[in-house]
């Protein structure tokens, strides 16, 4: 089963996510850490309060996350269309 | 720099292969550390369950939780030793980053980089599923956070900060020691740059801190009464005199420099100076672990291994540090008076037990960043012959892992994943192998675990859902301790497994079992 390839996913996705131009690499990579283990401790603890800790929703949670930060990584870096206008200023001939 | 980025990709590598090619074989691993996952996901909670083992419960369970969810994830235990190999790179990426933070060019953050890789202690971590290296990473983290909003602390980056300490506390209860100084470092920030928000700001890391760890408190007190759970062996401490912190501390460190070629002299050094300079027993019951009197052990395993050109450099370069006095060198300063600070916690209150050389990853990790700006420092050809020096003491630690040995008779290579499982106790895996089969022959369904000693249940778990395909209940029978009252019924089971049988004095709690069979050391109890 390879369902495990949704943890480095989530944090590529999540390294992706905080990844600015004027950021290190390595602290982005930190954050998403972070960020990874933190949705581990908030997905066990909420599954498991309902008695819930079990494979297909573990799995559902973690396709739940991992879609919705790609989703968010996809909206965060797509490329805005700016429409370019030209603004013609008008040249009064000299008096 | 190449060659130091070509041996740290090497040990990367190797480390990586040992960590997916051998199961988990480590010894605590086998007491508490996987047992409690295995139970986590047949309960479908990480509430607490009846058990001999009371470290399954209050010990905090975040690396764990990590394993439990690769487990279910990929249906084995394959990639179990792959968390501490994660926090093993991260904790040297952020090393590094930390020496760049400190103005650091590229040469002094390989320095940090290969110098953190290249730890003895932290090579064989990074293959065992226990949780030293997963604590060294959140504090490192913590670190780089706090270095990262020393300028200006906003509430976004408080909350990170925060945030990587609680996940740190988490995960083991050393990161306390090594936390304090930090957050006295980061109260020290706010109050310089923003006092009048000092108490907000204060409060707010107190919120989240608190609302990460609350809840395996909270599990704790309910069973215990105590956040921290009950031990039944003493961590800490427990007389306020200052020559058993002095003696303490001196045990603790003489572990790191445990080399076999001076570790005789180190020994006799340290009893002379407790006969005659502290007057106090070197094998005081104050300063040592309930059963252990003091001796230096060298062997290459991720429970006793030392570090002494790890500590050397940190000792050498602290003291250059502390005594000079060039003004660019003030946050240097202060993060090696943090970390020896949290170090001279550790040492001084956790007392000495032989293993307790992993617990203090924190401090070569933590210190990285200085030794790569230190060093990094000194001519190129003085630079090449550290990493090189770093590389070649890495090799021996990388090959002759006495838990996955490269070669030698023991080599990994000759045996299979059943007798890797074994390593550390090799006459006990027919005993294992045979119970186990016995029970699957038999289809019993319910399997209780009892034992009075803290013994190996991971293997028991292992053998028997892999040969009933999960379709086996195993819980501990016969608990006595508190946490017998975290089940309202009494469980029931169609066998016992008896661990260590023959050093069990009380045959009586099997009288409802009318037959036995014996297995080396392992008793099944059947109906």
């Amino acid at each position: 089963m390879y369902y495990w390839t949704l943890l480095p996913l989530n944090a590529l996705l999540l390294t992706l996510w905080f990844q600015t131009k004027h950021e290190d690499v390595r602290l982005s990579i930190a954050k998403a850490v972070t960020v990874l283990w933190l949705q581990i401790l908030i997905i066990t603890e909420a599954l498991s309060f309902f008695g819930l800790f079990s494979f297909p929703l573990v799995l559902i949670s973690w396709v739940m996350s991992t879609g919705g930060i790609a989703i968010g990584v996809c909206l965060k870096k797509k490329p805005r269309f700016r429409h370019k206008v030209k603004i013609s200023i008008p040249r009064f001939p000299p008096r | 720099m190449i060659v130091a980025l070509i041996g740290a990709l090497l040990i990367l590598a190797t480390t990586l292969f040992l960590a997916v090619y051998v199961p988990p074989n480590n010894w605590d691993s086998h007491v508490y550390h996987l047992p409690r996952v295995e139970q986590w996901i047949q309960n479908k909670t990480i509430a607490f369950y009846p058990t001999h083992i009371d470290r399954q419960l209050y010990t905090y369970p975040l690396a764990e939780l990590g394993i439990a969810h690769l487990r279910m994830l990929s249906g084995s235990d394959m990639l179990f030793n792959a968390v501490q190999w994660t926090a093993f790179l991260i904790a040297a990426l952020t090393a590094s980053l930390i020496t760049k933070l400190f103005k650091g060019k590229i040469s002094h953050q390989v320095v940090a980089f290969l110098f953190v890789l290249t730890l003895p202690m932290g090579i064989l971590q990074a293959t065992t599923t226990q949780n030293d290296f997963v604590t060294a990473m959140w504090l490192s983290i913590a670190c780089l956070f706090l270095l990262v909003s020393r300028s200006q602390p906003t509430f976004s980056q408080l909350a990170w900060f925060s945030s990587a300490l609680a996940l740190a506390f988490l995960t083991k209860a050393t990161a306390y020691f090594f936390a304090l100084p930090f957050i006295l470092w980061m109260l020290f920030i706010l109050w310089q740059i923003q006092r009048p928000a000092l108490v907000s700001r204060t409060l707010f890391i107190v919120v989240i801190v608190t609302a990460l760890i609350f809840t395996h408190h909270y599990r704790n007190i309910m069973v215990y009464g105590s956040p921290f759970g009950q031990p039944r062996v003493k961590y800490t401490l427990t007389t306020l005199h200052p020559i058993y912190y002095v003696s303490n501390a001196l045990k603790n460190i003489s572990l790191h420099l445990a080399a076999p070629e001076v570790k005789k002299v180190l020994e006799q050094s340290l009893v002379a100076v407790h006969t005659h300079v502290l007057n106090v027993d070197i094998n005081d019951k104050e300063t040592s672990w309930p059963g252990e009197s003091f001796k230096l052990v060298y062997a290459i395993s991720e429970d006793y291994i030392s570090n002494e050109v790890h500590f050397i450099s940190v000792a050498l370069v602290f003291s250059f540090i502390t005594f000079s006095h060039k003004a660019r060198w003030r946050e240097h300063k202060l993060l090696v008076l943090v970390v020896s600070c949290g170090f001279v916690l550790i040492v001084s209150v956790l007392r000495w037990q032989p293993w307790a050389t992993r617990l203090h990853l924190p401090l070569y990790v933590l210190s990285a960043p200085v030794i790569g700006i230190i060093i990094g420092n000194f001519s190129r050809w003085i630079v090449l012959f550290y990493c090189l020096m770093l590389l070649v003491t890495a090799v021996p630690v990388l090959i002759l892992n006495e838990q996955k040995p490269f070669v030698g008779g023991r080599t990994i290579f000759q045996k299979s994943s059943e007798e890797l499982l074994f390593q550390a106790r090799r006459n006990l895996r027919q005993d294992y192998v045979d119970s186990t089969h016995f029970i699957y022959r038999h289809g019993f369904k319910t399997v209780g675990l009892y034992h009075e000693t803290d013994e190996w249940e991971y293997p028991v778990w292992k053998l028997l859902k892999e040969l009933t395909h999960d379709q086996v209940q195993i819980g501990n029978y016969a608990v006595h301790d508190q946490s017998a009252l975290t089940h309202k019924t009494p469980l029931t089971f169609e066998a016992v497994i008896c661990l260590q049988c023959n050093l069990i004095e009380r045959q009586d709690v099997f009288t409802s079992f009318p037959y036995s069979q014996e297995f080396g050391s392992i008793i099944v109890y059947y109906q």
